[in-house]
């Protein structure tokens, strides 16, 4: 089989890129950035800390895991038979690193040199999982104290309530990492049990953005990965329910001002539904709460939030809310005022003044994005596990319509699906 | 495409710096301010910079301000601030999409440009000060920053190891300054303050991105012309800090789950690069001695970072554990320290450190406010060069000055912040 070519362009941005689909079963997206010194690199496969109930063509049954093991299994490919495999991006200069999302697993370098053996090197150590379980015990107490660290966090925490509070049984109510007591369930074996399964070719993208030649690129490419069968992976979720777990759930840490994350469940999505739906609750969350709306200037007058108020859209497998968070003395009453503000909006329509002002700034994050080696590989990344096209939003942004906002402002922000997580001293 | 750099002194206390490269398709100006730090003049300077990207003299409201922002394709006045050693420089960055690539051609940099300027020298100030609204708004994000300054707790050990580290000195203030300051801050006093930054401090302006942002220079420039400017201080950023007589040692216990360690080194060894350089092969890289022994072969530490502060030349390290492992991991910092000094590493360890150096440095080309930050550091060291320039001075270090760079390094501080439980259950025990 040969390696088959598509490209994607868009000229008003100026960019474009193309996808190889390689035959060993891996796509690999491409972004030649003439001028950029660095070579961004993005290995990744879907498995994050959400699957953790799955099934290959070789099991009878769904099998579930431990939680974190997909974080687990992120450190422990960095260490090969023989050497770690920093040892060996030390040799050309490229900063390597990774990172477990609660849906991907993603091994990324950066560098300014050699970035064709950096990505052989990247191709390799994924592809040649080493675990003893001595290795698989050594690395315990790092994961512990990387759990622990990242529980002095407390806007972190407030973040992972919400969540707790939003869904009911969903896995994404379950840090990353797992938990300390967790992690002392996973062994060698069960990290080949997931390995097998999940970094499946066919299963993983491969991304690179900069100043690439394409023909060096599949050359690596060809000589590095291993052809793979495809393992026919199904993932399991349980049912969620409609309903939040709990409205209001509040912790005790100490902060300077309480801080408050308040979310609002909708239903989840895939594909070019998911990229339309994400693409109205960022404009709807811009119309409700942006620095130039009336709720802002209202929230911020009354000293109900500070500086540190943002807003953010939050999807996944199975997964997806609207969330704003910041810092208040009155949390519940953000909350209350955030919800009268979506109640007017749905009795009286869009400003159409401000929307096409927000489409407008848009379109100008869109491009500014192109600036960027390594925000071009996370965009193509988020684009690619999503299996869309990057350059689809630009034609969505460009035809989106007020209309289209009011028809799914029902379902994205359903006041009567919302939780808010506190914490306070 | 490549970075085209010039510097320029205008006179006055102005420098210019422009940083082209058409590869982007953005254009920024920053405008900085450059004062000495003092426990006061953080929290004002702090404030007057917020207050300037509110509002100003022809556009009154925030919300229109912010209205005419997002009009203009999501452009961006924002503040900038950074400090080097013991000066703060704080001011407003614009930033904008170049005009070709707007829907239609849209002319918008000089818009984006003319709000800028017009933030700073026409801001919505009368008798009475700052628009008072926006001045108790901005007050209370001022006093909420300071207070929230306790919720990252690795951040929050940094700050209360350097006032200890840097005792009596600027450098000893934090970046978010202290809540008894910014409770005192007035109005009317703010005004006096905003107007001697326009006049006395020295002015670093940079303009950079793609070179469509030469036309915003003349602009600025004009706008600088009309303003009367003296008593301009002259400045020296390089100001090392004291060696205390005996390394001091501190703990404090808080609502912490994770034990931080943060140990300060100073040196009087006196070269920028080869102090850098044996910084990374000791705790900078994820092949460095500390991450190879600390994290890898001991377990004992997921975060451990060594950094240095070139203007002060001290090294600080800071790594979190359990609070059992405190002193076993202090002993190991020490130890591959040492063991740097007495020449145990490769040739080839050396080799990758430089290679990894040079990759910081050279990828500096590929943003446009990383490309303004590398200039900003170079004017703090008094050298004008480019990445590439520093990395083949870097390929010249020998062994050698690594070794000498670490013999140097003195234990100065220790600060430990660990959970106050512990101290109970040991106490029953």
């Amino acid at each position: 089989m040969k390696t088959e070519k598509t490209v994607y362009k868009n000229d008003k941005i100026g960019a474009q890129y193309t996808i190889l689909h390689h035959p060993s079963g891996l796509d690999i997206y491409l972004m030649k950035m003439e001028g950029f010194s660095t070579v961004n690199a993005a290995f990744a496969t879907r498995y994050g800390s959400v699957n953790t109930t799955f099934k290959t063509g070789d099991d009878k049954d769904f099998v579930t895991v431990p939680m974190g093991i997909a974080h687990y299994l992120e450190h422990k490919l960095f260490e090969n038979e023989d050497c770690d495999v920093f040892e060996l991006y030390a040799k050309t200069g490229a900063n390597g690193n990774a990172y477990t999302s609660f849906d991907q697993t993603v091994y990324t370098f950066s560098c300014t040199d050699n970035y064709l053996d950096s990505l052989g090197i990247l191709l390799d150590f994924v592809q040649a999982p080493y675990f003893t379980e001595q290795t698989v015990e050594k690395e315990r107490g790092i994961i512990a104290q990387e759990i622990k660290m990242c529980s002095d966090s407390p806007e972190r925490q407030c973040f992972y309530n919400l969540l707790k509070a939003m869904y009911v049984n969903h896995p994404v109510r379950i840090d990353i990492a797992g938990t300390v007591e967790s992690i002392q369930e996973i062994n060698a074996e069960l990290l080949y049990k997931c390995y097998n399964a999940f970094y499946d070719l066919h299963n993983m993208i491969l991304v690179i953005a900069g100043d690439v030649d394409e023909d060096d690129i599949l050359a690596v490419c060809d000589e590095h990965l291993k052809s793979s069968k495809d393992r026919q992976l199904e993932v399991s979720f349980p049912d969620e329910p409609y309903e939040v777990a709990q409205e209001v759930i509040s912790e005790s840490f100490t902060v300077g001002t309480p801080l408050f994350n308040i979310g609002f469940k909708c239903d989840a999505a895939k594909g070019q539904e998911l990229l339309k739906k994400q693409l109205c609750a960022n404009m709807l969350i811009q119309l409700i709460s942006n620095s130039a709306s009336p709720l802002y200037k209202k929230l911020y007058e009354l000293g109900l939030i500070n500086n540190a108020f943002s807003s953010e859209v939050f999807f996944g497998e199975g997964y997806f809310s609207c969330i704003f968070d910041g810092e208040s003395n009155e949390p519940l009453k953000v909350r209350d005022m955030i919800i009268e503000e979506i109640e007017r909006i749905k009795r009286e329509g869009i400003d159409s003044e401000r929307f096409e002002i927000i489409k407008k700034s848009a379109y100008g994050s869109l491009v500014w994005e192109f600036n960027n080696t390594e925000i071009c590989v996370n965009n193509l990344l988020g684009a690619g596990l999503m299996r869309v096209d990057l350059f689809d939003t630009v034609d969505h942004l460009a035809a989106l319509t007020e209309q289209d906002l009011m028809d799914n402002i029902d379902e994205l922000f359903d006041t009567k699906r919302v939780a808010v997580s506190i914490i306070q001293n | 495409m490549s970075v085209s750099f010039s510097k320029t002194e205008c006179g006055r206390g102005i420098g210019l710096t422009r940083i082209y490269d058409d590869k982007f398709k953005s254009v920024c100006s920053y405008i900085f301010f450059v004062t000495k730090i003092d426990k006061h003049n953080i929290a004002s300077n702090s404030l007057i910079s917020k207050l300037l990207i509110t509002s100003n003299s022809k556009i009154k409201s925030r919300t229109a301000f912010n209205k005419e922002l997002m009009r203009l394709y999501g452009s961006s006045i924002a503040v900038a601030s950074t400090r080097a050693g013991d000066y703060q420089m704080i001011g407003l960055c614009a930033s904008c999409l170049c005009d070709k690539f707007t829907i239609g051609g849209e002319q918008i940099s000089g818009k984006v440009t003319d709000m800028m300027l017009d933030c700073l020298f026409s801001p919505d100030i009368d008798e009475n000060g700052f628009n008072e609204k926006y001045f108790k708004m901005r007050k209370q994000d001022v006093i909420d920053a300071v207070k929230a300054s306790v919720n990252d707790k690795r951040g929050y050990a940094l700050i209360k190891a350097r006032k200890e580290i840097y005792k009596g000195e600027p450098s000893e203030n934090s970046a978010y300054g202290e809540l008894d300051e910014a409770l005192k801050l007035e109005n009317k006093a703010l005004v006096e303050e905003y107007r001697k930054l326009l006049k006395s401090a020295r002015v670093e302006i940079i303009v950079a991105g793609h070179s469509d942002a030469e036309k915003n220079v003349s602009k600025i420039l004009d706008a600088f012309d009309k303003i009367p400017r003296d008593e301009i201080a002259d400045i020296d950023y390089r100001a090392f800090s004291p060696l205390k007589p005996e390394p001091a040692a501190f703990e404090e216990k808080i609502d912490v789950n994770q034990t931080k360690l943060v140990m300060a080194f100073k040196t009087g060894y006196d070269d920028i690069y080869v102090n850098k350089l044996m910084i990374m092969l000791f705790g900078g890289a994820p092949f460095s001695k500390l991450f190879m022994n600390v994290r890898e072969k001991l377990s004992l530490c997921y975060y451990r970072a060594a950094g240095f502060a070139d203007t002060k030349n001290v090294m600080i390290v800071d790594s979190g554990m359990e609070r059992e492992n405190c002193e076993r991991a202090k002993e190991e910092i020490l130890a591959q320290l040492d063991a740097i000094a007495k020449g145990d590493f490769t040739d080839e360890e050396l080799d990758n450190t430089k290679l990894a150096l040079c990759t910081g440095f050279k990828s500096n080309n590929d943003t446009v406010s990383d490309m303004a930050a590398w200039y900003l550091t170079q004017f703090t060291r008094n050298e004008l060069c480019s990445p590439e320039e520093i990395c083949e001075r870097l390929l010249c270090v020998t062994r050698e000055q690594i070794a000498e760079a670490a013999k140097a390094m003195r234990l100065d501080t220790v600060y430990v912040v660990s959970p106050a439980e512990e101290t109970e259950e040991e106490n029953e025990n």
